[in-house]
């Protein structure tokens, strides 16, 4: 069980696209809701944007319940009401910041031609339940037509009941 | 351990106060209640209107802090230089450190991008606060500090829901030296 290799032979990757298309509105993605009475071990978190010859920033924020349930993946180019700026531009409603963040020059964060950029600082990093992970464009770039944002999970999902590895 | 105790993840932001200039903004968190302690996972922060200047966090240590918690005062006593501008009180830096040039502890101006301000998962003692602050090359400002963070709060002691390193008890040391 918790000692045991095979702990880790549970390792799932997932992909969570959001809306492909974002024109008017900075793009953003967000991952599923961690199922109530489940807990996320997550190994792995990276993410890019989908235009090709545009260079931009992507943040990566853990979602706390409540507002996470409020935010998806849309399916047009709308807001989001988790932003407080205009657009889809930060700062959140509620959030916090699990990739490296700072200013605009921030190269280990730029993502180029849907390269990715990895969105943790600690491994593993762990998401009760009904929180999200939320990725979406740096403030200080300029909305770029067409755009998306793509997120690419590897986690373990594990009952609230479980042992687990002594992580902490 | 049992992942029940992840499940007591809970989201936390704090406000520091409003600032002016010349004055810096920061803001603390709560004081971690007595016989408990915090297990922080992840800590970031903002600013309503953000100078550019880099922001750095501190664990502050109870005993040599000076003020009860996150005050309404512009002017804080635990900052030992002017305007609230570093060094603090009895403290550590929890954050990666670095000046203006490093742009991973940066705020832009006019830009409300976040910070992240840990490095790994922090245990902190009961008595301690979470501190966010300009650091010294920052200019004061208007503006609110926004302190966001996710955090385990376990008991000092008893339950320790079966994190190994926990089950014998939490001793804590501080040494004491010049300022």
């Amino acid at each position: 069980m918790s000692s045991q290799a095979n702990f880790y032979s549970r390792l799932e990757a997932r992909r969570f696209a959001g809306f492909q298309a974002f024109t008017v509105n900075k793009a953003f993605a967000v991952t599923d809701a961690v199922p109530d009475g489940h807990v996320w071990i997550i190994f792995g978190l990276s993410g890019y944007h989908s235009v090709a010859g545009a260079v931009r920033i992507v943040h990566f924020f853990a979602i706390p319940p409540g507002e996470a349930d409020r935010v998806l993946n849309p399916l047009t180019d709308v807001t989001n009401p988790i932003f407080v700026g205009a657009n889809n531009n930060p700062p959140l409603r509620a959030g916090v910041l699990v990739s490296v963040g700072g200013s605009s020059g921030l190269a280990d964060m730029q993502s180029l031609n849907s390269s990715s950029v990895n969105g943790l600082i600690n491994f593993p990093f762990f998401l009760p339940e009904r929180w999200k992970i939320l990725a979406f464009i740096d403030s200080n770039e300029a909305v770029v037509a067409g755009d998306g944002v793509v997120i690419d999970l590897a986690y373990i999902d594990v009952a609230s009941g479980e042992c687990i590895p002594d992580f902490l | 351990m049992r992942a029940s105790v992840l499940q007591r993840a809970i989201y936390r932001q704090w406000i520091g106060p409003s600032g002016f200039a010349p004055f810096r903004p920061y803001a603390m968190s709560d004081v971690v209640p007595d016989g408990f302690f915090w297990i922080v996972l992840a800590l970031s922060a903002w600013e309503t209107f953000p100078d550019t200047a880099a922001c750095w966090s501190f664990m502050v240590v109870p005993s040599f802090r000076t003020t009860p918690f996150n005050p309404q005062a512009i002017l804080n006593p635990d900052f030992l230089a002017l305007n609230n501008a570093p060094p603090v009180t009895r403290s550590y830096q929890i954050s990666k450190g670095g000046t203006q040039p490093s742009p991973e502890v940066i705020f832009n101006a006019g830009n409300s991008n976040s910070v992240n301000l840990l490095k790994r998962w922090l245990y902190i003692r009961p008595g301690s606060i979470l501190l966010a602050l300009h650091d010294t090359d920052g200019g004061g400002g208007p503006g609110l500090a926004v302190l966001n963070a996710m955090i385990i709060e376990l008991p000092y002691e008893g339950e320790t829901a079966g994190i190994k390193d926990l089950s014998k008890p939490l001793r804590w040391a501080e040494s004491l030296g010049a300022p």
